[in-house]
């Protein structure tokens, strides 16, 4: 009895084909469409690349089908007959961003909420163009999702989907599984599989012999994993086959002498106090990671939310919230400003950020998520933006930034030959943003319009669209 | 299906749903609800509603030893022992702990799905429903490990039979259902789930013969039943499927459309009910097939009152539950379908003849809340307010409370243990401040409930869920 209004036939499900590079939208998807041509021209833009290269003044940019099939100084690029063109002077833009933590749920300390409605559109219209959901609360729901958005019946994102996390026994919290034995994890793991998402991630509670056996049954089939860790350090994880790592330095336990093994200690947080990330024990960790190819995603943005009187407040984030959501994270957000390290001291926070610049220093591949959990501060897509601009605060210029955002994101999914930067031949996933984000990160707030599936996306009108729902659905 | 020790004591797998409960088991988040926690409890002077259909009888005792009845009958002739703590019941009605078959840990109003792993465990055990199919899950890890919490003691709410995911065809509207197209989805996702640990599995509105076929024949193997709210497989079609039982009585029932195409969901089912005949031979013939098979039928006349116009009067107690956003949610559906926006009361009616015509028929009825729908139909009350409504529907008051306690013991298996209140089974018992065999509306004033021989604090349980509904 899930779907009465459905039988009485009150609402209708579209049959939809789909063509190479743009697909036929459903009414549902199409209402956020704000360009609808074959071949658009963008001229007069400023490009950042993605690359980390300086931005380029006054560029056309030529998508062709959802490619981008030319490039350059504006003029010496011919506008084919018939394109749309669009004058952006004054405008920036981006490759589409790739978040690499990016939940198709919602928290508040009250609530988890899988929103189906409120995160694809809230990504997409924030710049976002491919997400990693990273840990599903609702593996099904991400599942039938990505169908809605790939067959063009919903706006959204490249997804890749994340399987339900996995993490020890005897009994899993929430909607995770308890992994209890190697039978057990290959089971999942196996099954997973052949539902079809492609990454698996482990929580804070699994055991190495666990992970082992689901890493070896993963790879078999071609997923990847990563990890919340706490019970299994960094290095533990890299030797046994880990393809990333979550949340910088927050979730790693090597430095934490009281832990004994595949146990989640408590003291794993005050092992942060007074690191060195110059230290010879960091930088055994980051030389393994770099070695083994495994990449680290930052996720400041949800951490920043326990420290005290942080992040700025903005109504845009307030707007989004449904009313009790919002009085749920202002609440939690006034106990943390109240009580004396009632969350995550500021220099701890502080030097989260040194060790993720550390650790890009050392050669390691850092991309960016939000996790939009915690107290419910970070929102999807918003929260993102946020990350940039704590990438930032941690030093990285604003064009590495967002090159972490971009370029990163795609290479540690393996997707970097089709996208993560704006060259002739990649897909047409571009931002157009109303100022200079390579001058002030900030900027990146301000976008306009996103380009993806050979369609462009009114950002404002989806974010009007998700207004009061996040927190509902 | 991994098994595990904590504190020496075997906890739960799938093979090992009945397990008991002692207090010393029961963790912080438990004990604060636990009013009787003796090893020996007499509970003197009381009505009892058996859940057999027996006329309630007056002035019982009913000693209560580790966990099971140990002796039901007039006061004065059983012995209280020395010993035991004892309760007197006067003007108090004891009933078997109810058996709700539809009872889902995830909730909906129009715009919200939450899978309330807090709330649903509280409420259903308030309301003395103490044990559930869970029918559908959206979240089925979560139930799953709800089902272990509470076994393991550290989360008060009712013994659970947790179904795993909804099975459904490639065709509509996916929201958490899981979709098989082929036979070797079919037995690649129930043997799953069956590993997995779940007891039950349920096919939705867009499955196809073929998977279903597949599907029943794989869970039968791995020892799991199968149920179904169905439309593009009818009852009839289903039950030479294998299938075990048929939930929502008659509104998902597409044997009566002419017009539906095979293995297709045609929303015009619901008009093929506005005519038919409970009596006449149509539906005659999906009883006797039902009865021949052993196929159980489940009433869910709760939630598809919701749709009704004027139908039922919000209860106070439902709204305080609610969060604000949820309340307003639920009320401004409510007042849609009041504008007339909803199901003809035509249709209802038939629907509650169905059922009855089902039981005359020799067709096991159990029953259930399913808290979806616009949202006004909560854990627990919901099933209190489907009691009502099948005595509405015609059902005698002992009838009603049969379907609600041991018919759902006999559909799931388990009457040998539950159901009704005999020496010997297990200690289920809902202790009512009121008579609801005079009137079944009293079976609200629920007092105390115990399951294992645990008493448990209504009251207490629903304040702590006060405001929840709609949020965890």
């Amino acid at each position: 009895m899930r779907s009465y209004l459905v039988a009485l036939g009150l609402m209708t499900a579209g049959i939809h084909s789909l063509a190479a590079q743009r697909p036929t939208l459903g009414g549902r998807a199409k209402a956020f469409v704000s360009v609808d041509a074959p071949v658009v021209a963008l001229t007069h833009a400023r490009v950042i690349d993605g690359t980390g290269a300086a931005p380029v003044e006054d560029q056309t940019v030529i998508i062709t089908d959802g490619k981008i099939t030319a490039l350059g100084k504006t003029g010496s690029v011919s506008v084919p007959s018939g394109a749309k063109e669009i004058d952006l002077t004054g405008k920036s833009v981006l490759p589409g961003l790739i978040g690499l933590h990016d939940h198709s749920y919602y928290t508040t300390s009250s609530r988890t909420v899988q929103s189906n409605f409120s995160a694809p559109l809230l990504y997409l219209a924030a710049g976002l163009t491919t997400i990693r959901t990273t840990g599903a609360n609702n593996p099904y729901a991400e599942l039938n999702l990505k169908r809605e958005v790939d067959a063009g019946r919903f706006p959204g994102t490249r997804m890749f989907i994340t399987g339900p996390y996995l993490t020890g026994g005897p009994t899993g919290s929430g909607s995770m599984v308890p992994l209890n034995d190697e039978a057990e994890a290959r089971r999942v793991v196996a099954y997973w599989a052949e539902e079809g998402v492609q990454w698996l991630k482990f929580y804070t509670g699994v055991s190495r012999a666990a992970m082992k056996a689901a890493i070896d049954e993963g790879h078999k089939r071609g997923l990847k994993f990563t990890g919340h860790l706490c019970s299994v350090p960094y290095r533990e994880a890299v030797a046994l086959g880990m393809d990333g790592l979550e949340h910088g330095m927050f979730a790693n336990s090597d430095y934490d002498k009281t832990r004994t093994p595949d146990q989640c200690s408590p003291n794993m947080m005050k092992s942060y106090v007074g690191l060195d990330v110059n230290s010879p024990e960091v930088q055994a960790t980051f030389k393994d990671m770099t070695a083994r190819n495994v990449a680290l995603t930052s996720t400041l943005v949800v951490y920043e939310l326990f420290v005290a009187n942080r992040p700025p407040l903005e109504q845009r984030v307030l707007d989004a919230m449904s009313p009790d959501a919002r009085t749920e994270y202002l609440t939690s957000r006034s106990r943390i400003a109240e009580t004396p390290n009632g969350g995550i001291p500021l220099d701890v926070f502080k030097t989260g950020m040194k060790y993720e610049y550390a650790f890009v220093k050392a050669g390691g591949l850092l991309a960016s998520g939000v996790d939009p959990t915690g107290n419910g501060g970070a929102l999807f897509g918003f929260g993102d933006q946020r990350n940039l601009e704590l990438l930032v605060e941690a030093g990285f210029t604003p064009l590495e930034a967002i090159q972490i955002g971009s370029a990163n994101g795609a290479k540690a999914l393996g997707i970097y030959d089709k996208t993560g930067s704006i060259a002739v031949g990649k897909l047409a996933e571009l931002v157009v943003v109303n100022g200079n984000p390579a001058a002030q990160i900030s900027d990146i707030k301000k976008v306009e319009t996103i380009f993806r599936d050979g369609y462009g996306w009114d950002s404002a009108k989806m974010i009007e669209a998700v207004r009061g729902q996040v927190g509902v659905r | 299906m991994s098994r595990f020790t904590l504190l020496g004591l075997v906890l739960v797998g799938a093979a090992a749903p009945l397990t008991a409960q002692r207090p010393a088991m029961l963790g912080p988040e438990v004990r604060p609800f636990v009013t009787v926690d003796a090893p020996v409890v007499a509970l003197t002077h009381v009505r009892v509603i058996d859940g057999t259909g027996a006329p309630a009888a007056e002035d019982q005792t009913i000693v209560i030893r580790d966990g099971r009845i140990a002796a039901v009958g007039p006061f004065g002739r059983v012995t209280v022992p020395a010993g035991a703590k004892v309760l007197e019941l006067t003007g108090r009605t004891v009933i078997p702990g109810m058996i709700g078959l539809h009872d889902h840990t995830f909730y909906t109003t129009p715009q919200r799905t939450v899978q309330s792993n807090f709330s649903a465990p509280r409420l259903y055990l308030a309301s003395g429903v103490t044990t559930i199919r869970t029918t559908g899950a959206i979240s089925p890890y979560s139930e799953i490990n709800v089902r272990r919490s509470i076994d393991a003691g550290t989360v008060p709410g009712p013994r659970m039979y947790v179904t795993g995911p909804y099975l459904t065809g490639p065709g509509g509207d996916h929201a958490e259902e899981t979709v098989i197209s082929t036979d070797a989805e079919a037995r690649r996702v129930v043997a799953y789930w069956a590993e997995e640990g779940v007891q039950w599995m349920k096919f939705y509105t867009g499955v196809s013969r073929a998977a279903m076929k597949a599907a029943i024949d794989e869970g039968h193997r791995h020892g799991i039943k199968l149920t179904g709210h169905l439309c593009s497989v009818s009852y009839r079609e289903a039950v030479a499927l294998g299938i075990d039982a048929l939930e929502h009585g008659l509104l998902a029932n597409s044997d009566y459309d002419k017009a539906r195409k095979p293995d297709q969901c045609d929303p015009a089912m619901m008009n093929s009910f506005m005519t038919l005949d409970v009596e006449g031979p149509e539906a005659q013939a999906t009883f006797r097939d039902m009865v021949s098979h052993h196929v159980s039928m489940t009433s869910t006349l709760a939630v598809f009152e919701l749709f009704v116009p004027d139908r039922p009067a919000p209860e106070q107690r439902a709204l305080d539950a609610m969060s604000p956003e949820t309340r307003s949610e639920y009320l401004a559906s409510h007042d849609q379908i009041a504008k007339g926006n909803g199901m003809p009361s035509k249709i209802f009616t038939t629907a509650m003849a169905y059922e009855r015509a089902f039981v005359r028929a020799g067709g096991l009825l159990g029953f259930g809340v399913d808290p979806t729908g616009n949202g006004g139909a909560l854990f627990g009350f919901g099933d209190q307010r489907n009691l009502e409504l099948l005595v509405e529907a015609g059902f005698t008051p002992m009838e009603a409370f049969r379907i609600a306690t041991l018919n759902g013991a006999k559909i799931l298996g388990i009457a040998d243990q539950l159901g009704s209140i005999e020496a010997g089974k297990r200690a289920d018992l809902v202790v009512v401040a009121g008579n609801p065999a005079a009137n079944v509306g009293e079976i609200r004033k629920v007092e105390t409930v115990f399951k294992d021989g645990v008493g448990y604090d209504s009251a207490k349980l629903i304040e702590s869920v006060k405001g929840q509904i709609g949020i965890r």
